[in-house]
């Protein structure tokens, strides 16, 4: 852009331009382009052979930090068809994209970094003009590198503001259960597809009652007072590591999803008393399920994540990766193979996704994919279960598990606004 | 990038012309006769403007001219190819209702100026009449030299005195109403260019032929251009406050019209478009600040290196190097238009925090929910915090400060103050049923096209882990607690997972109002155009057992499918940084 402030500098500095002149002139284009096949790609299936793809991408770096009180994408619709109930294929409350510090949200006003943010059509019928049809709408980029902080926490006993049909009031007390839900909000609902990097350390305590509980007391009371912990964790108070080989990823793909669940999760737990004997025999590790409300998690890192897009289709739909080859091929060529901290960068924990350079279908309705997001490092110091039987707690013993609804996480909101206030 | 049949004093006119409006028009040599005004010339000034009045408008261009943006190949690690853009025929009419004088037509001048016949309205078609009130004398565009109060970076009140202003802006001021009218362009996006730009025919890449529909206006957008008032970065700034409403499409396919009128696949040659494919946006309503008057703006600087990249930026609200936790001037108190005092708390916050963002926000939300009840909010919040209920009050301010977005008009609620459930047999009024044409966003096919199968499934987890159990819930097995909220799902078919043929739930009272979810009561019926596909199930490709029957996937097969309805509320942008890479070294 020229700056025309002072009409003397005008008239001495600039001279006119003949045709010839200006034919030598060539200045950097501000956008991108590329076309790609949905056959040409190695994983080609029939979610992507239908279809062409057009991307016109900015030539940069983007930064942004901002704030949305409220995001509900595809509320009604077709998608109604698929669950009745829910509202929107996507519905967030208190929605901050901003930068990151480690795998927790950075300083408040910090940005989310992306590299060449684009725009994807699919185009079903390419080849037949008058068959030509515009299906779907992807807006991504090459890296994403930040924090989505999103909903509002409570601390005290009341009203969950959001919320007056489920978990509609907070108990800051429960360790589990809708007294916990109620102390949350934000995701109410997401459709997507998140390749999650899952990690959490839990003090689980509990009264293991051996002869019964009888009106409310417990009879035989064996106190559990132990460390556990699942995945890849950076704190030293569990015994769970820290490498590639230590981490838990889960595939969480869907629509109109609500609840977050884990199932057959090993807790290691290391503890004093009977787990003390249980660590030296080996046998401490223990099985849990665990189902959480989606309002419980407060946040996700993206940690130079690839393929990180928001769509919105027809039908469903495999869009090419950014980087038109697979996940292990470019874990591969980067040399992050048996090291990135990712289910794909392995051998023993990648599906047939990690061997496509199309991503996971998108469903009809809107779609966001995070094929990399990092959930790790929840931390709850004072999970305490109570008094429990015999045959309450027997399901520890094996997989699927003992069953662990609604669990606090401890998940604090990030806040992202100058002067005191969480959000603004 | 203009083209190159622009010479370069037409940039600096591009520029002068946001300043002096009709002036662009006169040659170079005029431009001698001018002087620089300074601040204290500018405040002698008063009231000075141009009115742009336009009545019985319509802007048409020849579907063949263009502006292009000429790409070259990026640098850097990229799997990006050179793109090359073009943008033609930009025309501003009325909205073709097929009344006399108004009917629509189409991109391919078979006529001359005016193409041939377009059978339907609205967004069927790219081109109109002339636009009865476009832009009346009594509602005109305005461009003036002014001095709006407002507050500087660091909070200071500035133009408190009219009479003796403090800073003065520049700004382009759109009609506060005005009809909708129909902006159109055809277009090419063009990837891999090998060829030069100034013989499109050869050396071409892969490329798209497109077309863009708006029909809205932008009633109320403004303008400006200022001095930024951030010690150290005082340069030239932009601020844009993007009001914007109505329907759009874009759409790809061409008209069959038969042997030698079934459209071109060549460079600039114009066609008809199919009136009914395409992505549609019904009822949009959107309103976009980019910065505020004097205290944030869009400003333009180079990259350091001087290798010829550029950076555009609205700066953060305070300089980084001083702690954020500060506390706000004016200017941020403004930006942030809290409706209660930022102190108000919850004292067992660990982290110290105050929740004065999350009440105004929740405030705002409701008052722009229909049938909302904003009293009891704002009397739980009294009564809760201890604030009195006149001091409960959303400034005017956070309107200007916080944007929206709104694809449609029915979202559901939930929360303190959210309108009742809805109640009884059927599904709301304003929710959208799958195949629904007039709001929200939806795909159509082409004329000659099959229909298409909408399908979408539901899994909630899969375990990753060697030998551990991979489960889909709903549905599958020992899902135990793994169920939606709302409706039992045994009485789903399919497990659950997949889309149902139909469906209904009606909401109760009391306890059992959320019952089916925060929509309330439903009742949806896809009738025949349910069936079922013989296809892969996609879970197959996270190494996952398909639970779909026998039969096969069931989808919805369908002309149309509607994706329901979006919004976005209490947008602020903190901060915003875009800096190019494509230059290489000057």
């Amino acid at each position: 852009m020229i700056s025309c402030t002072n009409v003397d500098a005008f008239r001495h500095t600039m001279t006119e331009m003949d045709d010839d002149s200006l034919r030598d002139v060539s200045g950097q284009g501000l956008f991108v382009a590329d076309m790609v096949r949905g056959d040409e790609l190695t994983g080609a299936n029939e979610y992507s052979t239908p279809f062409n793809f057009y991307r016109i991408g900015m030539d940069g770096e983007m930064q942004l930090n901002l704030n949305m009180s409220k995001l509900q994408l595809g509320c009604g619709g077709i998608n109604d068809h698929l669950s009745g109930h829910a509202g929107c294929d996507i519905d967030i409350d208190y929605v901050t994209m901003m930068g990151r510090d480690g795998y927790e949200a950075g300083d408040s006003q910090s940005p989310v970094i992306l590299d060449r943010p684009y725009m994807e059509f699919a185009i079903k019928n390419d080849d037949t003009r008058t068959m030509r049809e515009v299906v779907g709408i992807k807006i991504g980029a090459a890296t994403v590198n930040g924090f989505m902080a999103t909903g509002r926490r409570y601390y005290q006993g009341v009203t969950n503001e959001e919320n007056n049909g489920f978990a509609s009031s907070c108990n800051p007390s429960a360790a589990t259960g809708s007294g916990v839900v109620g102390c949350h909000s934000g995701l109410n609902t997401v459709s997507g597809f998140l390749g999650t990097d899952l990690s959490l350390t839990m003090r689980v305590k509990a009264n293991i009652c051996a002869l019964g509980i009888v009106f409310g007391a417990c009879l035989g009371a064996i106190g559990l007072d132990a460390w556990g912990c699942t995945g890849r964790t950076a704190t030293n108070v569990d015994l769970c590591g820290t490498n590639q080989s230590d981490s838990v990823f889960v595939d969480l793909a869907g629509t109109r999803m609500q609840t977050l669940g884990l199932r057959a999760a090993e807790l290691t737990l290391n503890g004093s008393g009977v787990v003390a004997a249980l660590q030296a025999l080996g046998l401490n590790d223990v099985y849990a399920q665990l189902n959480t409300d989606a309002r419980s998690v407060h946040g996700l890192a993206f940690v130079d994540t690839s393929d990180f897009f928001l769509s919105f289709q027809r039908e469903a739909v495999a869009y090419p990766r950014y980087s038109k080859i697979t996940p292990t091929e470019e874990f591969t060529q980067n040399g992050q193979m048996g090291v990135a901290l990712d289910a794909c960068a392995t051998t023993n924990m990648d599906t047939s996704r990690c061997h496509s350079a199309y991503a996971v279908p998108a469903n009809t309705g809107w779609w966001l994919n995070a094929p990399s997001a990092k959930l790790v490092d929840v931390f709850n110091d004072d999970f305490d279960l109570g008094n429990q039987t015999v045959i309450d707690v027997l399901p520890l013993l094996a997989a699927p598990g003992f069953l662990i609804e609604h669990p606090e996480f401890q998940m604090q909101r990030a806040q992202n606004c100058y002067g005191s206030s969480t959000f603004c | 990038m203009q083209t190159m049949r622009q010479c370069m004093r037409e940039v600096c006119y591009s520029a002068r012309a946001g300043l002096l409006g009709l002036l662009a028009l006169l040659p170079l040599c005029s431009l001698a006769a001018m002087e620089r005004m300074d601040d204290a010339a500018m405040s002698d000034v008063s009231g000075a403007g141009i009115a742009l009045g336009f009545e019985d408008f319509r802007w048409l261009t020849k579907p063949t001219s263009y502006f292009e943006q000429m790409g070259t190949d990026p640098v850097g690690d990229t799997t990006f190819q050179r793109a090359d853009m073009r943008w033609y025929g930009l025309s501003i009419t009325a909205v073709p209702d097929g009344s006399s004088g108004n009917e629509g037509f189409h991109w391919d001048a078979s006529t001359g100026s005016f193409g041939s016949a377009c059978t339907g309205t609205g967004l069927a078609c790219p081109l109109g009449g002339v636009i009865p009130d476009f832009s009346p004398y009594d509602n005109p565009y305005v461009l003036r030299a002014f001095s709006p109060t407002g507050y500087s970076y660091d909070g200071t009140v500035l133009n408190s005195d009219p009479d003796n202003p403090d800073k003065t802006v520049y700004e382009y001021v759109a009609p506060t109403q005005q009809p909708y009218y129909n902006f159109a362009f055809w277009g090419e996006i063009e990837a891999g260019r090998t060829g030069a730009n100034e013989n499109l025919g050869t050396g071409s890449g892969d490329f798209l032929k497109t077309q863009t529909l708006i029909q809205g206006n932008a009633a109320g957008s403004i303008f400006r251009m200022f001095q930024h008032t951030q010690p150290g970065n005082e340069t030239f700034a932009i601020m844009y406050h993007s009001h914007l409403r109505g329907d759009f499409r874009f759409s790809a396919a061409q008209h069959n019209g038969g042997a030698g009128n079934n459209g071109s696949d060549v460079i600039g040659v114009p066609v008809i478009f199919d009136e009914q494919e395409g992505l549609h946006f019904k009822n949009v309503d959107a309103f976009i600040p980019l910065g505020q008057l004097f205290y944030q703006a869009l400003t333009l600087d180079a990259v350091p290196q001087q290798d010829g990249n550029f950076i555009l930026e609205i700066p953060y609200l305070r300089d980084p190097s001083i702690p954020t936790s500060n506390p706000l001037n004016a200017a941020m108190e403004h930006f942030y238009s809290f409706a209660v005092p930022e102190t108000t708390a919850d004292s067992n916050d660990p982290n110290g925090h105050t929740l004065a963002g999350f009440i105004t926000a929740r405030l705002a939300l409701l008052e722009s929910t229909p049938g909302a009840n904003i009293g009891a909010y704002k009397n739980y919040v009294s009564s809760t915090y201890g604030i009195p209920l006149a001091d409960i009050e959303l400034p005017e301010s956070y309107n200007v400060t916080h944007g929206y977005s709104r694809w449609g008009d029915w979202y559901p609620c939930r929360g303190i103050g959210c309108p009742s459930v809805h109640t009884g047999n059927a599904s709301h009024p304003d929710r959208n049923i799958f195949n629904s044409t007039s709001d929200g966003v939806f795909f159509r096919k082409c004329t000659g096209c099959n229909d298409f199968d909408a399908f979408a499934y539901m899994i909630t987890a899969v375990d990753v882990r060697p030998g551990n159990n991979q489960y889909t819930c709903p549905g599958g097995s020992s899902c135990g607690s793994y169920t939606p909220r709302g409706i039992s799902a045994s009485s789903r078919t399919d497990n659950g997972r997949y889309y149902a043929q139909s469906d209904s739930c009606s909401a109760g009272t009391g306890s059992n109002a959320y019952r089916c979810g925060y929509g309330g009561s439903y009742s949806i019926n896809a009738g025949s155009r349910y069936t079922h596909a013989s296809r892969q199930d996609p879970s197959e490709l996270f190494d996952v057992s398909s639970q779909a029957p026998a039969a096969g996937l069931p989808v919805i097969r369908t002309d149309v499918v509607n994706l329901g309805d979006a919004r976005i509320e209490g947008m602020q942008i903190n901060y915003m940084k875009f800096t190019s890479y494509g230059a290489g070294a000057p």
